[in-house]
């Protein structure tokens, strides 16, 4: 038996990349596409279920483009059953709208919810402020069984209160758990629950943002002779990097341009890259931020954060007489944030020097 | 501080160059082209290497003084400062200062020393590379300048370290500018442009968001509905607990009635079992040792009829009275009777031999039937030509004339046939008279023996007849005598047995009970049989009647406890239960109107993402010149406060260093010369102030140096340097140039200075 265990695919909701919205729009589209090829997977594959633990939706803003390919897709594909654990941020009406919820599509109720197959059962709950203290006590599961929990929530390894959206993981020790399938965490983890079974998270289809780098995708099940092996699968159409660069060794901008292109030349282009430029930097040196841009845009979407601190002092200026050396020292000496005296000392270099302010 | 030798391994085009220098004047005669400038940048890098990164060659220096002919790049510098005589080495990579090497020698220990690291120029003079250059060498231009140009002007790009074309006044019309391509009071720079946008997509997200607060609104709606379709389903749910209680009622009635008539059937044939079983009187048989005596009683009832038949056969006995008055006593023997009816047959015989004698009769008959056959073909002719003559007026009675006639024709041609064969046989006859007399004598003989014994038994003139019925009657007469006989004897031998097997059937039948209507035997055993038949079917009825009750009972899970409702008004609740589903589908359609406004609604809301992420671009576009306009704003501020500082800073001292070195050059005393921030300067005289366009070119040329050499004081706090002057007087006439060189000696009594001069007269 295979299940596939998948979590906070986010359709339809904002980018977090400050993608043009051109862009932004595609990459929406991108995002209900993979799951649509997921579920072509689970279908190659014979996958008998498919473990969706919570963020299918982002809001209640769903376009009818969605849902309907969203409901079409559980319906087609009826020899598949979608389990449903809504999460925090799944309030989108979707099972409610619905003039008939087919009969794959099956959901987690507000308390435990198992459906039954003839390997294993998955056993599922959606925590709210009014049970999430109280379902540890009311989780019996068979010890001669395989059992797979479905939750939505952020793991500790204690009790918050007022916290539905914590799951408290020393309450879910021996319980008899083989597999805790978790949904909230944008990344890929698998970690051991106790002698018996794992918690792990999915992590998302796609990533939205630039805090959602690297490998996203979904982990496969495989049940047999009473043991779950998981394998994280890899499936993002688009993956999001960040490459940050430290400036401070170099006093050339072009040697800095070169290094970063060395940096990411093996990177595949279809990627959304951000560069983070780190470290000080002297006055003299001139940064050609739109130009690196440019020699980065075969990448689909390229961000350029320049995190970088100009390295000027009072003890860089005091010898030095000129207007210049006067114009810092008075910025320096200044009320202004440090970001602040940096951009006007730059315009104010510029300015003095001609160049492009 | 002073220099105090030099070697130049290598440095642009000097190579192998040592240079002793003196205190106070060192005046050197070259030519243009010597390396001037190259010699006095090499004493530069010694205190301050290379430091820009400038990829012009003729920005950087790095580059632009590399060797010549090769070789290493670099030289040694001895100095004193504090009465103590150090070396600087410096050798120098051509691209880029990690290639650098420094090193400072104690001159008088011979060892490296740690009181200065690279950056001894500044540690020394207090001021940068840049700043260094500016005012430790005097190059020919400056003095050579316009004299038109605004000597503020020189002085000012002297201390802002600008050049003519990048200066401060520029600097703030940049900034002036961005600021307005920035923002304008009209609103058509770029972070209005961008506001006006923000403005759009915000107006468009509060559409939006209006329409979002519509959501919860009929969310509520929405659950209002289901809670009113809630309730009033519940309120439906009991009318149709109380109409399905109304139908379980019926139901139960009819099943009831069902169990009652079961109950009933099974009743009916308990009573048919026992009625059955009372005549059984609890004796076992079976229908096989019924059979059997029915079978004993139908042979005695077959021995009854035959002994019956041979006892009281009434035909039989009537006839033997009959036959017994018939013969009246006088029974004739057999032999007598075939005696009788010998004589019959023979007056028979005889009396049909005397009738065919009467032949004349019979030719009188044949002769009548002729002349009738004539008649009738007469009547035939006649019948045929009516019908002929009559054919043509009438039709039908002429048809019928026909007709008569053709039949009448056939009828006489018939009888003419008949008449021939009968004469024929008439005509074979012969005749014997005699014979008949005598035959007509026996025959009355034999009738009068005839007459006399058939009119014992018999009164018919058939004589045949008569001896026959009397034959006939002997015959049975005399076998039911014989009858009579054997059946006595049979009938005992058959009443013994059939009294011995009654009394068996007799036995058997007493055990069982039958009621009166039963008399016979065979009655009795036909209702046993009957009865165990019955029992048996009845006995399979019964089970299958009593499984089917219970079954039903089951089935219908009677509960005896049960309390049915009492009788319903079933057509009000009917009526009700419809009235609250229409109410219930109405509630329904209105819900399905509020999911259509909602899903409409979400479906125009999943473009909010969207604008807002176009917002957050455009806000953060906005927010990004606005940092900018205010880093212009603040940028331009600042540079007029550092403006208006340096020029407050240097104001007095340069004022006194001015004064001071005129007063040198010229022998003068210029108590009347007055310096403002704008380094403008005025000399008052009577009582008005004259400015310095008034002056003589030379004049202009000594307030120039005098700026110089003030401005060297001013900048110069800690240590005095050594003052380059590349040729300075090259268009000072001979006596000016007399008193420069006296200004020169006088100025060696501070600075070391290196004089560079294309001709003699100048050194």
């Amino acid at each position: 038996m295979k299940i596939i265990h998948c979590a906070d695919l986010h359709l339809d909701s904002k980018m977090e990349t400050n993608l043009s919205t051109t862009k932004a729009q595609k990459r929406k589209k991108e995002i209900l596409n993979t799951f649509e090829r997921m579920v072509a997977y689970a279908v190659k594959n014979s996958v008998n279920a498919i473990i969706i633990a919570g963020d299918m939706f982002d809001t209640d803003h769903v376009s009818n483009m969605t849902k309907s390919r969203v409901l079409n897709l559980i319906e087609k594909n009826s020899q598949i059953d979608f389990l449903y654990l809504s999460g925090n941020h799944d309030e989108s009406n979707f099972i409610h709208l619905l003039d008939e919820v087919p009969a794959n599509l099956k959901i987690f109720g507000e308390t435990w919810t198992t459906f039954s197959y003839q390997q294993v059962n998955v056993i599922g709950v959606v925590l709210n402020e009014n049970n999430y203290s109280l379902v540890y006590d009311t989780l019996n599961l068979p010890a001669d069984q395989l059992n797979i929990v479905v939750m939505h929530g952020e793991v500790s390894s204690h009790a918050i209160k007022n916290k539905s959206e914590v799951i408290n993981l020393s309450l879910l020790k021996n319980k008899n758990i083989d597999y805790l399938a978790l949904g909230h965490i944008h990344s890929y983890a698998l970690h051991d629950l106790d002698q018996r079974g794992v918690y792990c998270y999915a992590g998302c289809l796609e990533g939205r943002g630039f805090d959602e780098c690297g490998e996203k995708g979904f982990v496969l099940l495989e049940i047999e002779n009473r043991e779950i092996k998981s394998q994280f699968v890899n499936f993002a159409q688009r993956q999001l990097v960040e490459v940050s660069f430290d400036i401070t060794p170099y006093d050339d901008w072009f040697k800095i341009e070169s290094q970063i292109l060395d940096k990411v030349k093996n990177l595949a282009t279809e990627n959304l890259l951000k560069i983070v430029l780190r470290g000080k930097y002297k006055i003299q040196l001139e940064k050609h931020l739109g130009m690196l841009e440019q020699k980065l845009s075969q990448f689909f979407f390229v961000k350029i954060k320049d995190e970088t601190v100009l390295d000027v002092t009072n003890a860089d200026v005091e010898n030095d007489v000129s207007l210049r050396g006067e114009f810092i020292r008075q910025v320096l000496a200044s009320n202004l944030t440090p970001g602040q005296k940096e951009q006007t000392i730059l315009i104010g270099l510029r300015a003095l020097t001609g160049e492009d302010l | 501080m002073k220099l105090i030798q030099c070697h130049i391994e290598n440095f642009g085009k000097l190579t192998n160059f040592d240079y002793h220098f003196v205190d106070g004047l060192n005046s050197i005669k070259a030519e243009n082209g010597w390396g001037k400038s190259t010699f006095a940048t090499f004493i530069k890098a010694m205190f301050y290497g290379f430091s820009s990164n400038k990829r012009d060659v003729e920005e950087n220096d790095r580059k632009k003084y590399a060797p010549w002919q090769g070789g290493k790049y670099g030289g040694n510098l001895v100095f004193e400062v504090n009465h103590k005589q150090y070396k600087i080495e410096r050798f120098f990579g051509e691209k880029s200062k990690t290639e650098d090497t420094f090193n400072l020698i104690d001159m008088l220990s011979g060892k490296p020393s740690k009181d200065y690291d690279e950056s001894i120029g500044v540690k020394l003079f207090g001021l940068d590379e840049d700043a260094f250059e500016r005012s430790s060498y005097i190059p020919q231009k400056v003095l050579n300048a316009n004299p038109n140009d605004s000597l503020t002007q020189k002085l000012t790009n002297i201390i802002q370290g600008t050049t003519a074309d990048y200066n401060f006044e520029q600097a703030k019309a940049r900034l002036k500018d961005q600021k307005r391509k920035l923002t304008t009071a009209q609103k058509t720079g770029q972070i209005d442009e961008l506001e006006s946008k923000i403005e759009v997509v915000l107006s468009e997200i509060r559409e939006l968001k209006v329409e979002e607060q519509r959501i919860p609104v009929i969310q509520n709606q929405i659950a209002e509905q289901e809670n009113e379709i809630e309730k009033l389903s519940n309120e439906q749910n009991q009318i149709q607990k109380q109409i399905n209680a109304y139908g379980k009622l019926q139901e139960r009635q009819a099943n009831q009635a069902l169990l009652n008539e079961l109950s009933r059937q099974v009743t009916v044939t308990q009573n048919e079992i026992q009625q059955r079983q009372a005549v059984l009187n609890r004796h076992q048989t079976t229908l096989a040792e019924v059979d059997s005596y029915l079978a004993a009683d139908k042979t005695i009832t077959a021995r009854e009829n035959e002994i019956r038949g041979k006892t009281s056969n009434d035909y039989a006995r009537q006839r033997q009275q009959v036959l017994t008055a018939y013969f009246h006593g006088n029974v004739p023997t057999a032999e007598t009777v075939q005696s009788i009816y010998n004589d019959v047959v023979t007056y028979n015989h005889l009396k049909t031999q005397t009738q065919n004698v009467a032949t004349p009769v019979a030719v009188a008959k044949t002769r009548f039937k002729n002349r009738l056959c004539l008649g009738l073909v007469i009547l035939a002719l006649m019948s045929l030509l009516v019908g002929a003559c009559v054919f043509q007026l009438q039709m039908a009675f002429a048809i019928a004339a026909l007709v008569l006639g053709g039949v009448l024709l056939l009828a006489s041609g018939f009888l003419y046939l008949v008449n021939m064969i009968n004469a024929k046989t008439s005509l074979s006859l012969n005749v014997d008279y005699a014979r008949l007399q005598s035959d007509q004598n026996e025959m009355l003989r034999l009738q009068k023996s005839i007459l006399e014994f058939i009119h014992q038994y018999e009164q018919n003139h058939n004589y045949l007849a008569a001896i026959n019925s009397i034959m006939a009657n002997l015959q049975e007469y005399e076998t039911l005598q014989a009858q009579m006989i054997q059946n006595s004897s049979q009938v005992n031998s058959l009443s013994q047995m059939l009294v011995a097997e009654k009394q068996q059937i007799a036995n058997y039948l007493a055990q069982f009970i039958f009621d009166e209507n039963h008399i016979t035997d065979s009655e009795k055993l036909t209702t046993l049989r009957q009865v165990l038949i019955d029992l048996d079917v009845l006995q399979a009825r019964l089970q299958k009647e009593t499984r089917e009750l219970a079954q039903f009972k089951k089935d219908k899970n009677f509960d005896a406890s049960e309390t049915l409702v009492d009788e319903i008004d079933i057509n009000t609740l009917q009526q009700k239960e419809q009235d609250l589903q229409n109410l219930i589908d109405e509630q329904r359609d209105a819900k399905a109107q509020l999911m259509v406004s909602l899903n409409q609604i979400q479906n125009k809301l999943s473009v909010l993402s969207d604008k807002e992420n176009e917002k957050i671009n455009l806000e953060n576009e906005r927010d990004d010149l606005k940092r900018q306009l205010f880093a212009v704003e603040a940028a331009s501020k600042f540079l007029q406060v550092a403006d208006e500082s340096l020029s407050s800073k240097f104001l007095a001292p340069m004022k006194q260093g001015l004064t001071k070195y005129l007063n040198m050059i010229t022998g003068r005393d210029y108590d009347n010369l007055n310096l403002d921030t704008d380094l403008n300067i005025t000399f008052e005289e009577y009582g008005k102030a004259r400015n310095v366009g008034h002056y003589s070119t030379g004049y202009k040329n000594a307030i120039d140096l005098s700026l110089r050499f003030a401005l060297v004081d001013v900048l110069y706090r800690q240590e005095k340097p050594f003052i380059v002057l590349d040729d300075p007087f090259v268009n000072l006439d001979d006596t000016k140039v007399k008193k420069a060189k006296q200004f020169l000696q006088n100025l060696s009594q501070e600075y070391q200075l290196i004089y560079f001069a294309c001709h003699e007269s100048r050194c």
